[in-house]
């Protein structure tokens, strides 16, 4: 049997509000409050999407242009394929740190490949692949030793930088299949790019998925309560594997776009798309505490990120206290989950 | 002013590709260790600075071991120590941040170890432990690029830049040269919008591909490296937007080509490769106290589609 | 198997993490021919390895209480940063501006973990990623540099042989040690992070307590990065990305757990101490930068995991759940 989840302050018995801190309920306990966080918290990303998109079509012109919006699509559509990835892993409680590095070195593998002489579909093989064997890693070191999950995958990041450096010297590969750059910048019917179309069908995919089948539900409970769900028969173990095993498979499928879409790999091309996936699923109403969440909760979440960032260039705004923003964000959106968590 | 008038000399030399730094080859087969600490962080032009110091080595018998502190400016400094601790014979830096590695200099100073920066230099105040710096200089690269684009459009132009991370001395020194020669050509050059897009091809692609949604109507774009100048060419190409002469800094091979394609404009050669010659050269003149001048400079200059041919094998 | 395991848990933490230095000690003597052990090498390390004591004691002392701090790195970096953006003031100030921002951090995170609630890791990633944004904003991604030259004693002077910021970090660890051993505030931690219901309930205010470890985590990352600017003469972005880690490995060689109650500064000594050997022998050994980074990450999975499984283990053996077995 799987040990428990490592870190003490994660269990119920410390959760339970009554254990301890004072004893009388604050204003931000009180029924109304907490009624609103949770509505707030559910609809934080359309709430925000709504007023972006307001903002926008007022303040600039070429905002609302069918262009313009699908430049949005497609600039987004790298980070929601991650986004999606990483949470299925959130809603059993997990998290994958090393995809900034998986999707350099699912890149670099892929081009390897190539000059190996594989063709379109071997090399994308051989890539999609890669990121299944860090996410089976991943995911054998989580789930046998019960450790912290964020911190394994730190480690297990640092180890996928290393295999890219020593891979490449840190020379820029190219690509050498030119169906494969298609990938990355081909167009369906000439309007709608391929890697849209892999987002959003991805995004279909796991909705069904997660919400449809047993399979999907038992990603739910194992978040929730693994205890109750593994006495209820589901397969725990198998429903973490599967949840890292995919959110490496997404990341690679985020790597091989990257590549087709520059032609040319470097190893920190996923750079800081670690902390944005989790902000951005978390942003779209994901919990960090597992047990809540879903596909396409997080791909508002990846538009509300893709229409600020896409505002932030049409209007000219310096981007300084971006991060700053982001982190005040994550913070807030936290902080109600945890209240909406407690009761 | 001095430096204006300096640089369009060294435009001049370079074109005719006669500044080298020369050091004899029958140099004596006594091997000396040379420590390099520099971020290797997966960029080309460092490999190529490799390539260059390997190919080198053998020649003046340097036996080098490469540091890598990963832009920490605390762990170069740790590593200029381990390298005084394992009695190099030379040192060679290129510095994270220019005021925190002095420190470490000093050290390796009073210990008796020539240190040599290259690529990136340290301040005025490390300048009085070091024997010389060997690199390209960053401002010269965006002057002749700057001027380049003011001689194309015959002095008048809208333009979109694309920047590497803000603050760091290439980002700042590149535009200042650029600028710069706006100015010396009288030029009317019209910056419709600046974007960092952090030296990287992917990031300069998306945020091109938004300017120029607000922005199509673009003369020139100009992009402070080859690599966001080969993804705003390819934000430009999906966008369908034609006739925007792109001009980028580095020389990558895959810039060179699209020079050749009549896709980019121009840019500034930055020939790393020599750098890394440079430097083992350096290091072993600075063993044998031989005069070192202040300042070893790579030629710099740009490449279009009239001189490629001659500057082919630069590129990287 | 697991009797080993549990014997070597069993041993007390402080003797595993002496061994583990001792033998990289001596497997770097000899294996680097004695430059390792040359004065002016060892002056070096100490110097380095003091430099970052402060933030693993400060990262042990919050595992004490059950606790993570993942913003010591951002914390240590921005100190620096106001450490020498504030010189203008005069160094005594500037050190009190950058204590105090160590002292704003720890608070908030703090408040988040025993007010707002939120697991510790999460908490302190948020505010790592602000104090990050705060630091971009500031410097506008510029290096600062010049200090005063009294200032830069204490990161980079020596007394004798003795590197100055050993003498700060060995004080700081013999006050700490004292305070965590023979202080209530001390001994509440210990309570609390082995079992916080029953510290509660034995009438100990967990929330003060653990308020005051996640203050004291910030404080001693600020003073790492006066140190650091002191050191450096110089401050930039870069510093303390990888700190964090630096600091929870350091801190669970030295007998410290993620699952709370345990550790000793001695031992947080001892780990850090271990640790910044093997980076310098790794150097004098003239080893790849990217085994380099595969090491350090191996280490980084084998504390982490070790700590796991031991920690699940005596969880399981006091739930009287003993007789499955691990393997």
């Amino acid at each position: 049997m799987p040990p428990e989840r490592s870190n003490s302050m994660t269990t119920p018995s410390f959760t339970k509000a009554s254990s301890f801190g004072k004893p009388f309920p604050r204003f931000w306990h009180s029924e109304h409050f907490l009624k609103l966080a949770r509505t707030l918290r559910d609809h934080t990303a359309v709430f925000l999407l709504v007023v972006f998109i307001v903002v926008g079509a007022f303040s600039s012109d070429v905002f609302l242009t069918p262009r313009n919006l699908l430049n949005i699509m497609w600039a987004v559509s790298v980070l929601g394929v991650v986004a999606l990835g990483q949470t299925v892993l959130l809603v059993t409680r997990n998290f994958d740190m090393s995809v900034a590095s998986v999707i350099g070195l699912v890149g670099i593998v892929t081009v390897l490949a190539q000059l190996a002489g594989l063709g379109l579909v071997g090399s994308v093989a051989v890539g999609l692949l890669t990121g299944a064997v860090f996410g089976l890693i991943n995911g054998l070191l989580v789930v046998t030793t019960g450790a912290n999950p964020f911190l394994i995958t730190l480690g297990t990041n640092a180890l996928a930088y290393a295999a890219s450096l020593s891979l490449t010297h840190s020379k820029t590969l190219y690509t050498t299949v030119p169906a494969f750059n298609e990938i990355g910048r081909g167009k369906i019917f000439g309007v709608v790019n391929h890697s849209v179309i892999i987002f959003i069908g991805l995004a279909l995919a796991l909705e069904f998925v997660m919400s449809r089948t047993v399979f999907g539900r038992s990603l739910y409970v194992t978040g929730l309560n693994a205890t109750v769900g593994r006495l209820s028969g589901l397969n725990i173990r198998g429903a973490q594997f599967a949840a890292f095993i995919l959110c490496g498979v997404t990341a690679a499928l985020a790597g091989i776009i990257i590549t087709a879409r520059t032609g040319s790999t470097v190893g920190t091309a996923g750079a800081g798309y670690d902390f944005d996936s989790i902000i951005a699923s978390v942003l779209g109403g994901t919990s960090l505490f597992g047990g809540r969440g879903g596909a396409l909760r997080t791909v508002v979440g990846v538009l509300v990120l893709g229409v600020l960032n896409n505002l932030l260039i049409l209007l000219n705004v310096p981007i300084d206290s971006q991060q700053i923003a982001k982190g005040l964000v994550f913070l807030a959106v936290v902080w109600a989950d945890s209240l909406v968590r407690h009761v | 002013m001095q430096s204006r008038k300096r640089i369009t000399a060294l435009i001049a030399a370079a074109l005719s590709a006669s500044v080298a730094y020369l050091s004899p080859a029958w140099a004596d087969p006594k091997p000396f260790s040379l420590c390099v600490v520099h971020n290797m962080a997966d960029h080309p032009s460092i490999a190529a600075i490799v390539n260059g110091m390997n190919d080198e080595a053998p020649l003046f018998g340097a036996k080098i071991t490469y540091f890598d502190p990963a832009f920490d400016p605390q762990k170069q400094v740790s590593m200029i120590e381990d390298c005084i601790a394992r009695k190099s014979d030379v040192i060679a830096v290129n510095a994270v941040d220019p005021a925190a590695v002095v420190p470490a200099l000093k050290k390796a100073a009073e210990a008796g170890i020539p240190v040599i920066m290259h690529n990136a230099d340290t301040n005025e105040a490390g300048r009085a432990y070091t024997k010389t710096f060997v690199g390209v200089k960053s401002y010269d690269q965006g002057y002749s690029m700057g001027s380049r684009l003011a001689k194309d459009f015959g002095g008048k132009a809208s333009i979109l830049v694309l920047t590497g991370k803000p603050g760091q001395t290439d980002t700042v020194n590149r535009w200042a040269g650029a600028e710069a020669a706006f100015q010396d050509a009288h030029a009317n050059i019209k910056v419709l919008a600046s974007e960092p897009a952090d030296w990287s091809k992917d990031k300069a692609l998306t945020v091109m591909q938004d300017m120029i949604t607000r922005y199509p109507k673009v003369d020139a774009i100009l992009a402070e490296d080859d690599g966001m100048a080969l993804g705003a060419l390819q934000a430009l190409k999906a966008a369908g937007v034609e006739n925007v002469k792109i001009y980028g800094v580095g020389a990558y091979k895959e810039a060179c080509d699209a020079i050749k394609r009549h896709e980019m404009q121009a840019t500034a050669l930055h020939p790393s490769y020599l750098v890394g010659v440079y430097t083992v050269r350096a290091a072993y003149d600075a063993l044998h106290g031989r005069y070192l001048p202040r300042e070893i400079l790579a030629p710099t200059g740009a490449i279009d589609a009239s001189n490629l041919a001659q500057f082919e094998s630069e590129c990287w | 198997m697991r009797k080993a395991m549990r014997c070597l848990f069993d041993v007390g933490s402080n003797q595993v993490a002496l061994l583990i230095a001792a033998a990289i000690f001596a497997a770097l003597a000899l294996a680097t021919g004695r430059t390792f052990l040359t004065p002016e090498n060892l002056e070096n390390v100490t110097r380095q390895v003091s430099l970052d004591a402060p933030v693993v004691f400060g990262e042990t002392i919050v595992l004490i209480a059950g606790g993570l701090d993942l913003a010591v790195g951002a914390t240590m970096a921005m100190a620096a940063i106001l450490a020498i953006g504030f010189q203008g003031w005069g160094a005594t100030i500037a050190t009190f501006v950058a204590l105090g921002f160590g002292f704003a951090v720890g608070a908030a995170n703090g408040l988040l973990v025993t007010r707002a609630r939120i697991i510790p890791f999460i908490a302190t990633l948020g505010t790592m990623s602000v104090a990050r944004g705060v630091m971009l904003t500031y410097t506008h991604q510029q290096p600062l540099s010049g200090a005063i030259e009294s200032f830069a004693f204490w990161g980079a002077g020596s007394l004798g042989p003795v590197p100055a910021p050993l003498i700060v970090a060995l004080l700081l660890a013999a006050a700490l040690s004292v305070c965590l051993r023979y202080t209530r505030f001390g001994r509440n931690l210990y309570a609390i992070g082995g079992n916080r219901e029953a510290a509660y309930l034995a009438g100990i205010s967990v929330n003060r307590r653990l308020f005051a470890a996640f203050v004291a985590s910030g404080v001693l990352s600020a003073l790492g990065g006066v140190l650091l600017a002191s050191r450096l003469n110089s401050a930039t972005v870069q510093l303390g990305n990888d700190t964090p880690l630096l600091a929870l490995s350091a801190a669970l060689i030295g007998g410290a757990s993620l699952f709370g109650g345990r550790g000793t500064i001695g031992g947080a000594l001892l780990g850090v101490l271990a640790l910044g050997m093997l980076a310098n022998g790794l150097d004098l050994l003239g080893v790849e930068t990217y085994h380099q980074i595969a090491i350090r990450a191996a280490i980084l999975i084998l504390v982490v995991g070790a700590d796991a499984l031991l920690g699940n283990l005596a969880k399981r053996r006091s739930a009287g759940v003993g007789a499955v077995s691990l393997t």
